[in-house]
């Protein structure tokens, strides 16, 4: 059967195609990034507010791959003060996968232990939601691996690069402070 | 760089396939009747659960999971906690030691059924008692987190999807709306379906996991106690059933025997 023409000039068979291409292209899309500045546990000392509001805090700095299918993002702290390094959270990094994995397996499967690949606490600069619902926060380099093993590194290549980005809240200095250097690739790919 | 090592090599590699291979009512039937057949005192534990799957289905879990935020906050909290202290009493070499229940099975069960919208009913003192039975050991216990996590995963998945935008497809192509629309119902019952084969697992495995004392089942088979805990395998309800297939047919086969035996002596007599 001769395919339908629809009234802008384009029949099923092209429209087909043409989703089918969308659809690759889509799945070969980087998931897109962002920054956010989330509440630490850290509490900002020397606050000149009434002492019945609540404590202002630290705000610690964030990259988050944003995934359309799962409403938690996952959180690279580029906050330098746990330990001059990056930190990744673990269980929204697992969402990304299909079908997602859970922490107990990765864990278990790449034998990654506490202190050497994962920490719980960084010294209260880890984001005060996540310490509430509890949360393990690889190293990057661990990162890396735990999205290799899982099948999502195409996706967060970007996200887990190599780039050399912080930022600090200075607290009652009342500034935010930028250090940004974008690897070049992943530069052109995400929009930081 | 980190690679994979064997000494956890019994965890899924791939938990959601077994599980979507087969559709839920199929599996539910087979393995349901299965087990029935060898275990009557199963049939308790099978009509439970399928009380908890009719519950399930007739709820909208998605509805369920958007009004109970801070529920699914604490059934992931709990998993992570729970987690990183089996993580680490593994990793200590304890493995297969036994391990002690500690009321922390029930608080995850109350807490996803509370998130599911089932919250305490009928169903919840039998489910609390088969997660005891089934977490006598590590390797159990590692079995029956893992189960939990991917429940609430695959039910979080569910309401993500529910709430997922539309695709962002150029819009001089409307004709894709449809299609979309489509897979996305598609894939909300597939994901339905992997939640009630999840919950339906839990009574499987733990049923297989009671303790030896157990009278022994009236057709003898040793399928069920050669059933891997993980990974499953739609391909074991097939042995099940060849089995005792083949054990039926065996019988059948030495009674005729049996009976030409005896024609054939009662022949033998009667020349004589």
């Amino acid at each position: 059967m001769a395919d339908q023409q629809h009234q802008d000039g384009w029949t099923d068979a092209q429209a087909n195609s043409e989703s089918l291409t969308w659809a690759k292209l889509a799945q070969r899309r980087p998931a897109p990034l962002g920054f956010r500045l989330i509440p630490s546990e850290r509490l900002l000392l020397h606050s000149s507010r009434r002492s019945s509001a609540p404590p202002l805090r630290y705000l610690t700095p964030c990259l988050s791959l944003e995934d359309d299918a799962h409403q938690a993002p996952v959180l690279r702290i580029i906050d330098p003060s746990p330990s001059g390094e990056s930190f990744v959270s673990l269980s929204s990094l697992c969402l990304l996968a299909s079908p997602p994995p859970s922490p107990m397996s990765v864990l278990l499967a790449l034998d990654l232990r506490r202190g050497q690949h994962w920490e719980t606490s960084l010294n209260g600069a880890e984001p005060l939601e996540e310490v509430k619902n509890g949360e393990i926060w690889l190293r990057l380099g661990v990162a890396r691996d735990v999205a290799r093993a899982t099948g999502v590194e195409q996706a967060a290549e970007a996200f887990l690069s190599e780039s050399r980005a912080w930022s600090l809240d200075e607290g009652h200095e009342g500034s935010i402070v930028h250090k940004w250097v974008c690897d070049s690739k992943a530069g052109k790919r995400a929009t930081c | 760089m980190l690679t994979s090592t064997t000494p956890y090599s019994w965890l899924p590699s791939n938990p959601f396939l077994a599980a979507t291979a087969l559709s839920t009512s199929t599996l539910l039937s087979h393995r349901f009747s299965s087990v029935a057949c060898i275990r009557p005192k199963s049939v308790g534990a099978s009509s439970t659960y399928s009380t908890l799957i009719s519950e399930a289905q007739r709820r909208d879990l998605t509805q369920a999971w958007q009004q109970q935020g801070r529920g699914w906050s604490n059934v992931r909290r709990t998993l992570m906690k729970w987690t990183i202290d089996l993580v680490e009493r593994i990793q200590e070499g304890e493995e297969g030691q036994e391990t002690t229940y500690d009321g922390r099975q029930e608080h995850v069960v109350e807490l996803l059924l509370a998130a599911l919208g089932l919250k305490r009913c009928s169903i919840f003192a039998p489910l609390q008692q088969l997660l005891m039975e089934a977490s006598s050991t590590q390797r159990q216990e590692a079995q029956r987190l893992e189960d939990l996590w991917r429940l609430m995963e695959g039910t979080c998945a569910l309401a993500a999807m529910r709430n997922a935008p539309p695709n962002d497809a150029p819009q001089q192509h409307q004709i894709e709306a449809p299609s979309h629309a489509q897979a996305v119902e598609a894939e909300l019952l597939s994901g339905q379906r992997r939640i009630e084969a999840l919950v339906q697992d839990l009574a499987t495995r733990a049923y297989h996991t009671e303790p030896a004392s157990t009278p022994p089942p009236r057709v003898q088979s040793s399928a069920p106690h050669k059933l891997p805990l993980l990974p499953r395998s739609i391909s074991n309800i097939s042995g099940i059933q060849l089995h005792i297939e083949v054990q039926s047919g065996t019988r059948a086969i030495v009674v005729a025997s049996a009976i030409a035996t005896a024609v054939f002596a009662l022949l033998v007599i009667a020349i004589d």
